[in-house]
């Protein structure tokens, strides 16, 4: 991926705040991103890290008391600011959004024709309804739905979650979008039928050349299926980078550590070289009142002084352009094991 | 089907308990329907007890009250007041006209001429009953569970089935208005300030909720006289009749009085009734649509809609409206209470014929018929209201119509 390219999405200094009544919640502080056409691009992170939220705010998804500021650029607009008008034709038609939890994603009061149908035609005002059945079938096929003819007139409690699943995909794949937010699509499903609607994924996905954006916890996915990663921190971006590179020559403690907790991540020299199953020590920060450093720092091996005081900014590494950190920390990932090796 | 059946046996017990309850309570309590100021000669009395069962023990009443006598069938001629006769067991005791007693020989018809009830007009006439029945007397069923509540004890004449067929309507004819009109201003404003909430908007619907159900019906009644009837009166007095000169007031006429402030009459005769009780009920369905909305709006379906690019109206339409119903639909139950309460202050405060007047006037002149007639009506008010929203609920609620039971 060139980064002469110009970006479907991009986002600049992206903040998430959440008014609660213990004080805000800074979930997401400053994200820095561009999502390219044709990517499949992976977000990891710990729980909480503000994947999810991050990309809701792009299609104005978030809650009530959320405030936000910086900018989602898509076709010339900042998608923050525009209001719900302009907003709509975009929605679920150019950007669509694969939600985290399919067992409460659809509406238990509507058959799941409706939800599919009404998603067709508030973009195509002149297709027919017969016509919108057809293509909802099609799309259901496509997902590999055995039945889909009976499964429309049907209500989301009939369903099993893999279906559920596969349904939500259906949906978000309707209008043929641009990009395709898949925020956990398969966390709720066992392995084979994850293997399955990954492969339907990414089927569809060079089908028609669209962006995917992969939020999952599952680092050997993305291995198999991205082709950049994005690791998460504390609402902030920890490192960015083709996958074989960070994976094999990771370059922020965080990454390191993620890698280390991750069995499954087979080609990681981190897992590699300690049997036993690691995880990281301490918990993520409280985003009520972050530490004024690296996010990371309490929990690093590699901290100092400076790290304790400022935080880094995300910047390329050198020598590359496609590959950005935060870390003050230089050095390869062979030095950086060393030393959380040597913590232990 | 089972499910149905189930219900059904449900509510025959809940209809036999509070019966029960109701016929214990009032007879146990001091006091009777015929120790007035002035009671009347001890053999009336008498008469009078036992034309109502009450000579009788406790448990032998409530079973002739539910399944009526073998001997006390009443007949009735068809033209309700004039004449009625009631077929007496042979060898019963009746007292006539002249204060004389006579025994009845045979199975035979006790007619009694109305009124005055406390005169036992009438003779018996052996094989009188079939001659009624060739003639086309329809002979009254006795007994509640044949639909028959018997006679007003404090007003004798009156059966309390006519008492019900007068009040009942009586009494719907505003009370459904009002829900109408609770439902159909309360429910949009509920989704309205869920929708805009914490802003003014909101505040504002839930202040006015709750301003109609915080002032009891006890003082919004004459608050709303004054103001529609007095105030508005006079406003459009002086507009249309003095200024304007577009209406004229007839021959005897001194006010307009277009928002009458009672007794029954065209529509505009119930405008504030409907108002008074309706504003009562306002506030809680506010509150429960809005819960039931922003609850919706909360959720992860609504989210997926949105996501989907639909515009706001469609969202509150389609995938807020039915679960958000379903708060309000569930209270509907309480409702029918709530307008029975309603309805005593009601019908005084606008002089409106009805069943709560009757309530009142059973309560306290210890009518034990009209007391039970009534609490049977509302009894069945209640259930087939609940029964009705059980209904709604099922084909609102995919999740219980496909699943057979509820979870
Ligand atoms: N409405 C809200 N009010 C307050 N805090 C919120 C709200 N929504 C999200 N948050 C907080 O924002 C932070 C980021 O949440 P987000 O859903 O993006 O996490 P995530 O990285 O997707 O986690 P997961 O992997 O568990 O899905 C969390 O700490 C969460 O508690
Ligand atoms: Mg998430």
């Amino acid at each position: 991926m060139s980064t002469s390219q110009t970006p479907v999405l991009s986002i600049k200094d992206l903040f998430i705040e959440f008014e609660t009544p213990d004080g805000a919640v800074k979930a997401v502080n400053g994200i820095n991103l561009d999502l390219f056409k044709g990517e499949v691009l992976g977000i990891v992170g710990e729980s909480g890290s503000g994947k999810s939220q991050s990309w809701m705010a792009t299609l104005g998804l978030l809650a009530e008391n959320a405030t936000t500021s910086g900018e989602v650029t898509f076709d010339g607009e900042n998608l923050l600011t525009l209001p719900p008008k302009a907003l709509n034709p975009i929605r679920g038609n150019r950007i669509a959004m694969v939600f985290q939890d399919p067992m409460t994603s659809l509406n238990p009061y509507l058959t799941i024709e409706t939800q599919m149908v009404e998603a067709l035609r508030i973009h195509n005002k002149r297709m027919s309804k017969p016509d919108a059945r057809k293509r909802c079938v099609e799309m259901l096929d496509r997902v590999a739905i055995p039945a889909a003819d009976k499964r429309l007139k049907q209500f989301p409690h009939e369903l099993s979650g893999g279906m559920r699943q596969r349904v939500m995909i259906a949906l978000a794949l309707l209008n043929d979008p641009e990009v395709l937010i898949a925020d956990e699509p398969t966390t709720a499903l066992d392995v084979t039928i994850q293997a399955e609607i990954l492969d339907i994924l990414l089927d569809l996905q060079r089908e028609r050349g669209m962006a995917v954006v992969f939020i999952t916890h599952d680092l050997g996915v993305v291995a198999e299926i991205c082709s950049r990663v994005c690791v998460m921190y504390a609402g902030r971006l920890a490192e960015i980078g083709p996958v074989q590179d960070v994976f094999t020559d990771a370059r922020h403690p965080y990454t390191l550590s993620l890698l280390k907790a991750t069995p499954r991540a087979a080609q990681s020299q981190a897992a590699q070289s300690d049997d036993a199953l690691y995880a990281i020590p301490g918990a993520p920060p409280n985003m009520r009142m972050p530490p004024p450093g690296c996010p990371f720092e309490p929990r690093c091996a590699c901290a100092d002084a400076h790290c304790r005081e400022q935080v880094p900014a995300l910047e390329p590494l050198q020598g590359s352009e496609t590959r950005l950190k935060a870390c003050f920390r230089e050095g390869s990932s062979a030095a950086l094991l060393e030393a959380l090796v040597h913590e232990r | 089907m089972s499910y149905a059946l189930q219900r059904f046996g449900q509510m025959l017990v809940i209809v036999i308990i509070a019966l029960l309850a109701v016929f214990s309570t009032q007879r146990l309590a001091p006091g009777g329907p015929f120790d007035g100021e002035r009671p009347p000669p001890p053999k009336i009395l008498e008469n009078l007890r036992a034309y109502y069962d009450m000579d009788l023990s406790m448990p032998a009443q409530f079973y002739t009250y539910l399944f009526g006598m073998a001997g006390r069938e009443i007949g009735d001629n068809g033209k309700p007041g004039k004449a009625h006769w009631f077929v007496v067991p042979s060898n019963a005791e009746i007292t006539t006209l002249g204060g004389t007693n006579d025994r009845s020989t045979a199975e035979g018809v006790f007619v009694r001429q109305f009124c005055p009830w406390d005169q036992w007009l009438g003779q018996v006439i052996p094989g009188a009953r079939e001659q009624l029945r060739e003639q086309g007397t329809v002979f009254r069923k006795c007994g509640v569970v044949r639909g028959d509540f018997g006679l007003s004890m404090a007003r004798r004449s009156i059966y309390v089935n006519d008492y019900v067929r007068d009040g009942l309507p009586a009494t719907l004819k505003y009370a459904i208005p009002s829900l109408l009109f609770a439902l159909l201003l309360g429910v949009p404003m509920g989704f309205y300030a869920a929708y805009r909430q914490n802003k003014p908007a909101d505040f504002f619907m839930i202040t006015i909720g709750m301003f109609g159900t915080v002032v009891p019906n006890l003082v919004m009644a004459p608050l709303l006289i004054f103001l529609f009837a007095v105030q508005l009166d006079s406003v459009f007095h002086w507009l249309f009749v003095e200024t304007l000169e577009w209406v004229e007031l007839g021959r005897r006429q001194r006010t307009l009085n277009w928002i009458p402030s009672g007794k029954t009459g065209g529509v505009m005769h119930y405008v504030l009734p409907t108002l008074v009780l309706g504003t009562g009920l306002l506030g809680r369905i506010v509150r429960l649509s809005r819960a039931g909305a922003l609850e919706a709006l909360r959720s992860n379906y609504v989210r997926t809609a949105r996501a989907k690019g639909l515009p706001a109206h469609v969202i509150l339409l389609r995938h807020v409206f039915k679960p958000a119903i379903l708060p309000v639909l569930t209270y509907m139950g309480p409702v029918t209470a709530f307008i029975l309460t309603g309805s005593l202050v009601i019908e005084r405060a606008f002089s409106l014929p009805g069943l709560g007047r009757q309530f009142i006037a059973a309560a306290t002149d210890r009518d034990y018929t009209l007391l039970m007639g009534t609490t049977v009506i509302l009894l069945l008010a209640i259930i087939l209201l609940n029964f009705i929203v059980d209904l709604l609920y099922t084909w609102l609620d995919p999740r219980i119509r496909r699943g057979g039971g509820r979870s």
